[in-house]
């Protein structure tokens, strides 16, 4: 059932047995697990069911580090949330992914792939993709096969599976409206978490609506799942008992706060005229299945050469990226129509450009059946944990009071040598195989890759996993570490990430997380002494 | 350093920029050989320039020349056993091995197998 919070009595309380804050592809995921359950579960989302400019507003804040686009345009703040604008990208960790890696400090997992898979298995389908595989035999087709890299090669073929991209907000909208024993909240935002005396149970939720409106929630366990930026946002802003913040008795919140280096056009490669079928690494649908395929490090070579986890796959040159022009187009309108002169216009404007030429080049092959003889590199990958690569809070305040943050990403000082090695590997297979020569676009070639780095919209470490209170924020189960009733679901749990779209990942952690309440903790809390 | 789309094409076939291989009898000395196998066209100059500006310590035609052909485990006198035909696909078999031993040179911002840029810089 859904609920306009504004609706509600001034200083209403709600009461359920599980909050959940944020409505996004952790947030929906869990509401529709524990549907049904017995439990009452309220959902508390900030905006409504489409896009409003003055909710947009609260996620603003500064961005001090590596450049990346305003927070405003990195995140979509309503149902679905950030799954309104993502692009569909699925793998499952490989374990190498989750392990500790000797040659990447504050590298692993407390969980490995055997916890996860399960629940990406169960996420595939959420996701709304098809078989549960990511052999690259099991997509091959025709004339499109992988290429036989060997046995000693050092790079190898992967997988990815596209989702239509589920837009959560939409496709499981229906299902929420008659979850049984849900209530989703809109224009609900939380804008403090309150606890006891000693900062380990929550005790309840100060929420707020932008027209005015307040009211309180309680309940027995409490999941945040507001994204990689807020989530460390929200444990900042809680500091009436722990001064430093919800959780950060060792100074780890907003800490270790990752995105994905994206470098469109890192390399030309040029085709030989006879040389094998790349048709396998292009985007293609395999039995209606959208996939694609890219380059990656087996896990000996990445060891071997202290690589951490990338990817590179293969695009027609100059085919620039898609997706993000639709967003800016639907914010300008929106500012327009709400009466304010865009922000960002030249950025938005550039995203709308960008995406008319791709589609243009994408139509041009499409009708001429031509196969591109010059062909990109898009580069993306993991960079290692840093703890001075934060998200913290800054000195003003949004339209409900909340401090804004300031997100001070940093990029590995190793980070040019690293894709330039992994390019390197890339050309030795071509030239072994005879399929082509690659140039690497750099400074020297009057073509500065590193002049675009751009990032995956993919805000992540923020609350880092880990056993040990001391390096981590929360624990295996997602609990926060010294708090008995508090619960974080989303990639601000990855404590490393590999180079994939983190949304399979997220919505298995969810699906984990939803089980572990179930199962365990909920159960736990309703005996004597339990948080109410 | 910017290039033409015909180099880049060039660059890219690997063996094919070695010229096909013609019936008439080779000639003897192995830097006309090798030079006439690499098609000293002018698109060929700046990768062989750019690989000599971080190689000076190879620059000239007979050291270049001694290079490759010790790569492919011969002397100037054993030349004489191979054809154009034969020369040009130990040449495309050392250029391959090459790449599968990681024996690569930037030039100009392109990976090539080591014995490929050698014989674009002969061709300068």
């Amino acid at each position: 059932m859904f609920i306009d919070a504004r609706t509600l009595a001034e200083a209403a309380t709600i009461e359920a047995d599980i909050c959940i804050i944020g409505a996004g592809a952790a947030g929906i995921t869990m509401a529709r697990e524990l549907a049904g359950s017995g439990r009452r579960v309220a959902v508390f989302e900030s905006g409504g069911f489409d896009f409003e400019q003055p909710t947009q507003q609260l996620y603003d804040g500064a961005v001090t580090g590596q450049p990346m686009p305003p927070l405003v345009v990195e995140r979509l703040r309503y149902l679905g949330g950030s799954t309104n604008h993502w692009s569909g990208g699925c793998r499952p960790f490989d374990a190498e992914d989750m392990a500790v890696r000797s040659y990447i400090p504050d590298s692993g997992w407390p969980i490995g792939v055997a916890d996860l898979d399960p629940f990406y298995r169960r996420a595939q389908a959420i996701c709304q993709l098809g078989p549960y595989t990511y052999a690259p035999r099991d997509w091959a087709e025709g004339a499109a096969q992988p290429l036989d890299l060997g046995a000693d090669a050092a790079l190898r073929t992967g997988i990815f599976q596209y989702s239509p991209p589920t837009r959560f907000g939409e496709v499981y909208r229906a299902d929420l409206e008659r979850a049984e024993g849900v209530g989703v909240y809109l224009h609900a935002n939380t804008v403090g978490i309150e606890t006891d005396d000693s900062a380990g149970t929550v005790t309840g939720l100060r929420l707020a609506c932008l027209d005015g409106h307040r009211f309180h929630a309680v309940a027995k366990a409490y999941v945040l799942a507001t994204g990689g930026i807020e989530n460390p946002r929200l444990l900042l802003n809680a500091d009436k008992v722990q001064k430093a913040g919800l959780g950060n008795g060792h100074d780890l919140v907003g800490r270790y706060f990752m995105d994905h280096p994206y470098v469109s056009g890192a390399a030309t490669v040029m085709l030989a005229g006879a040389a094998p079928s790349l048709d396998f690494y292009q985007q293609r649908q395999v039995r209606g299945i959208p996939v694609g395929a890219y380059f990656g490090a087996t896990p000996a070579a990445a060891q071997a050469e202290g690589l951490p986890g990338f990817c590179i796959g293969l695009v027609p040159q100059t085919m620039a990226e898609q997706g993000t022009g639709r967003d800016s187009l639907k914010t300008i309108v929106a500012d327009i129509k709400s009466g304010h002169w865009p922000d960002h216009l030249a950025y938005h404007l550039g995203q709308i450009l960008n995406s008319a030429e791709w589609r243009a080049e994408t139509t041009y092959y499409r009708w001429t059946h031509a196969k591109p003889t010059v062909l990109s590199t898009d580069y993306i990958c993991e960079c290692p944990p840093d703890r001075d690569s934060r998200v913290t809070l800054g000195d003003d305040v949004d339209a409900l009071g909340m401090r804004r943050v300031k997100v001070d990403w940093r990029l590995p000082a190793d980070f040019e040598r690293t894709m330039g090695r992994a390019h390197e590997l890339l050309a030795q297979e071509l030239g072994r195989l005879g399929i082509g020569r690659l140039r690497m676009n750099t400074r020297e070639t009057g073509h500065d890759a590193m002049a675009a780095i751009a990032n995956g919209f993919h805000h992540m470490g923020t609350t880092r996993m880990h056993r040990d209170p001391r390096h981590g924020v929360v624990d295996a189960d997602c609990r926060v570490h010294g708090m008995a009733n508090l619960f974080i679901a989303g990639s601000s749990v990855f404590p490393t990430y590999s180079f994939d779209n983190p949304t399979m990942t997220i919505v298995a952690l969810a699906l984990r997380l939803s089980d572990h309440l179930k199962s365990t903790v909920l159960s736990a809390l309703d005996l004597p002494g339990g948080s109410r | 350093m910017r290039f033409s789309r015909r180099l880049l094409l060039a660059a890219a076939t690997g063996l094919p920029l070695l010229a096909a291989p013609g019936r008439a009898a080779p000639p003897p000395e192995a830097v006309g050989r090798l030079r006439r196998l690499a098609r000293p066209a002018p698109s060929a100059r700046a990768l062989g320039l750019a690989y000599l500006a971080r190689r000076p310590d190879e620059a000239g035609p007979a050291r270049l020349a001694a290079l490759v052909l010790a790569a492919l485990g011969l002397g100037e006198a054993d030349l004489a056993a191979f054809d154009d035909r034969s020369l040009a696909a130990l040449l495309a078999d050392r250029i391959r091995a090459d790449f599968a031993a990681g024996r690569m040179e930037s030039a100009g911002g392109w990976m090539l197998a080591r014995t490929e840029a050698r014989l674009l810089a002969l061709a300068v």
